[in-house]
């Protein structure tokens, strides 16, 4: 499969008609219809929106424009909810198609989608579900990845997901599972610090360590969110137990902790990062959605400026 | 069935509905040309500016001015018929539209003050660069790029009653007055177009817009008073301050009791080639909704 990696990974760019300089790390907003007027008030500081792309693939035609008038008034990213890329299973052709269509009609600056399974046997799950981590799961990755970038004509960004339960049969552990599908493909990864946070904290690793095992050159965006404190699951057959997990549920402020991990990314990662905040509900007022922009300005302006010291004192020495 | 050979009554029906025909047409084809432009950016923040793209500037001062009272920076008095500007609150506004407002109503004044050169406000002129810049606007000149079209407007109305002229004058018939009069009328519709303030393009991106924040319009009834959410404002500048649940705003009926130009037409002053067009003439009765074409 790494032929079909390779071959797609000179599919790169979208082509589209790029607004600002990229060459600067970017803070941004997932596009809800609740924040859209708190969204085109303070533009000035926000630099980029993330719209989910699979909201308007049945879309009336104006709707589409419509995407399409924003995308040329600020940076905008589609990005996928259902594809189901991480699966042995081929995503259906009439989805890729879908997304196709789309990004041909809005022209953003790229799309996404997450590593995550969404179907079998036919019945979609309507979750997103974390694969086992193994060397087939990422042979039909690869296949899925190449497919979708040959029919949309670029390479999606690959998030990692948040899990309450570890994948069974996985042969290797997260960082190195989406290590190797990320190098493989040519795809750019869209590390979400929450999901990586939640999934440190629920199967007992430091997320500082799963951090740093991330393969961070290949990191492009970043999704910022918060989630809650629950019982932890009880599988089928097994007792309930006094465990809690943390639900990545999109509802909650984004954790310190999750800032401190940005501000660790930016140390480490020299290229410019797009930071993307997500809120699905439970909408506080816009200032306060404003204020955790300025937070991880804030987080990547720490980062940076740790990087720039390392620098210097390795130039010293 | 050749409508050349219809009666006098019955041609000169055919003829109104093809003037209204080949106007129709000829306007849908200039948006349609011009909406395929590429769409400028534009520093969509402002909603000031998108209230002067759709509806001129007795619109982007009348959204100004409501976003001011709603955050309790320009006071209504009692009688509700005059507005008057909180100490300093100058300096607590950046935009100069918003400057230019309460410097108005520094010392308490009707509401028609508000639309006191409405047109030569130095804020509205910005504005009316920018959006003329990003071709979103016309300014006064004729559209020289509209011509070709216009003229084949001309000559399908110019034809169709040159025709029937020649075969009334060949009949013998002298009563050829409305046939004339009508070939007038229609063409000079046609030209009219020259003369439009909004382009194609303009009138795509208040659509666009509208499409956008259609669900913030059904939900307008959610909206509070009090300058907490940028919704009113926004709200306001795209469809209009008829679009604000009256029982939250009450206060702008009062002001502002004539509708709000939220049609997607172009407003007051904008339609005038004089240098204050519709300064005083809109202001009056504190609404600017009539002044429109």
């Amino acid at each position: 499969m790494a032929e079909a990696g390779v071959a797609v990974a000179a599919v790169v760019s979208l082509g589209t008609k790029s607004h600002e300089n990229k060459s600067h790390d970017r803070v941004g907003l997932a596009w809800r219809d609740a924040l859209a007027g708190g969204i085109l008030a303070n533009l000035d500081q926000i630099d980029v929106i993330e719209v989910i792309a699979d909201e308007y693939f049945h879309a009336e035609a104006r709707r589409i424009r419509a995407l399409n008038t924003l995308a040329r008034q600020v940076p905008l990213y589609l990005h996928g909810v259902a594809m189901g890329l991480a699966s042995s299973i081929a995503v259906p052709p009439q989805r890729l198609d879908a997304m196709a269509r789309l990004v041909n009609s809005v022209e953003p600056e790229g799309w996404s989608e997450h590593l995550a399974f969404v179907r079998a046997g036919g019945v979609e799950i309507g979750h997103l579900a974390a694969p086992p981590r193994t060397d087939e799961v990422i042979d039909g990755t690869l296949a899925n990845v190449a497919a979708a970038a040959e029919v949309i004509g670029a390479l999606p960004q690959l998030e990692n997901i948040a899990t309450l339960v570890l994948p069974p049969a996985s042969t290797m552990d997260e960082s190195l599972w989406i290590g190797r599908i990320v190098r493989a493909s040519g795809a750019p990864l869209l590390l979400d610090l929450h999901n990586l946070y939640a999934n440190a904290l629920n199967f007992n690793q430091s997320p500082s360590e799963l951090l740093a095992r991330m393969p961070l050159d290949r990191v492009q965006s970043v999704h910022l969110s918060g989630g809650v404190w629950i019982d932890e699951p009880v599988l089928s057959g097994g007792q309930p137990t006094a465990k809690k997990r943390l639900l990545d549920d999109h509802i909650h402020d984004v954790p310190d902790d999750v800032f401190v991990l940005l501000a660790e990314l930016a140390a480490r990662a020299p290229q410019p990062l797009t930071v993307i905040l997500e809120r699905d509900g439970v909408y506080p007022p816009f200032e306060h959605l404003l204020r955790q922009l300025a937070r991880a300005r804030e987080a990547l302006a720490v980062g940076r400026a740790q990087m720039e010291i390392e620098m210097q004192m390795q130039r010293a020495a | 069935m050749n409508p050349f050979n219809f009666s006098g009554p019955a041609f000169l029906l055919f003829f109104i509905v093809a003037i209204l025909a080949v106007n129709l047409v000829l306007r849908w084809w200039q948006q349609r040309t011009e909406a395929n432009l590429p769409m400028p950016k534009l520093d969509l923040s402002d909603p000031y500016r998108i209230a002067y793209l759709r509806g001129g500037a007795a619109e982007a001062l009348k959204v100004t001015a409501f976003a001011l009272i709603d955050r309790g920076l320009l006071v209504v008095d009692a009688s509700r018929d005059q507005l008057t500007a909180k100490p300093n609150a100058e300096e607590l506004v950046r935009r100069p539209i918003e400057k230019s407002v309460l410097s108005r109503f520094r010392y308490p004044a009707e509401v028609t003050k508000l639309f006191e050169g409405a047109e030569s406000n130095a804020a509205c002129q910005q504005y009316l660069r920018e959006l003329t810049d990003a071709r979103l606007l016309y300014g006064s000149e004729p559209k020289t790029h509209r011509l070709s079209s216009v003229l084949s407007a001309t000559g399908v109305i110019g034809g169709i009653a040159g025709i029937k002229l020649l075969l009334a004058i060949q009949r013998g018939k002298s009563n050829i007055m409305f046939l004339v009069i009508l070939a007038v009328v229609g063409i000079g519709f046609a030209w009219a177009s020259m003369f439009s303030r909004r382009s194609g393009l303009g009138l795509r991106f208040l659509k666009d817009q509208r499409t956008l924040f259609g669900r913030l319009k059904k939900q307008s009834k959610q909206i509070r008073p009090g300058g907490g959410s940028a919704d009113a404002v926004i709200l306001a500048a795209l469809f209009g301050l008829t679009a604000l649940p009256a029982s939250a705003f009450p206060f702008v009926k009062k002001l502002f009791p004539q509708p709000s130009n939220s049609d997607g037409g172009s407003g007051c002053g904008s339609t005038s080639t004089s240098s204050d067009g519709g300064s005083s003439g809109c202001g009056g009765g504190g609404g600017c909704g009539g002044c429109g074409s």
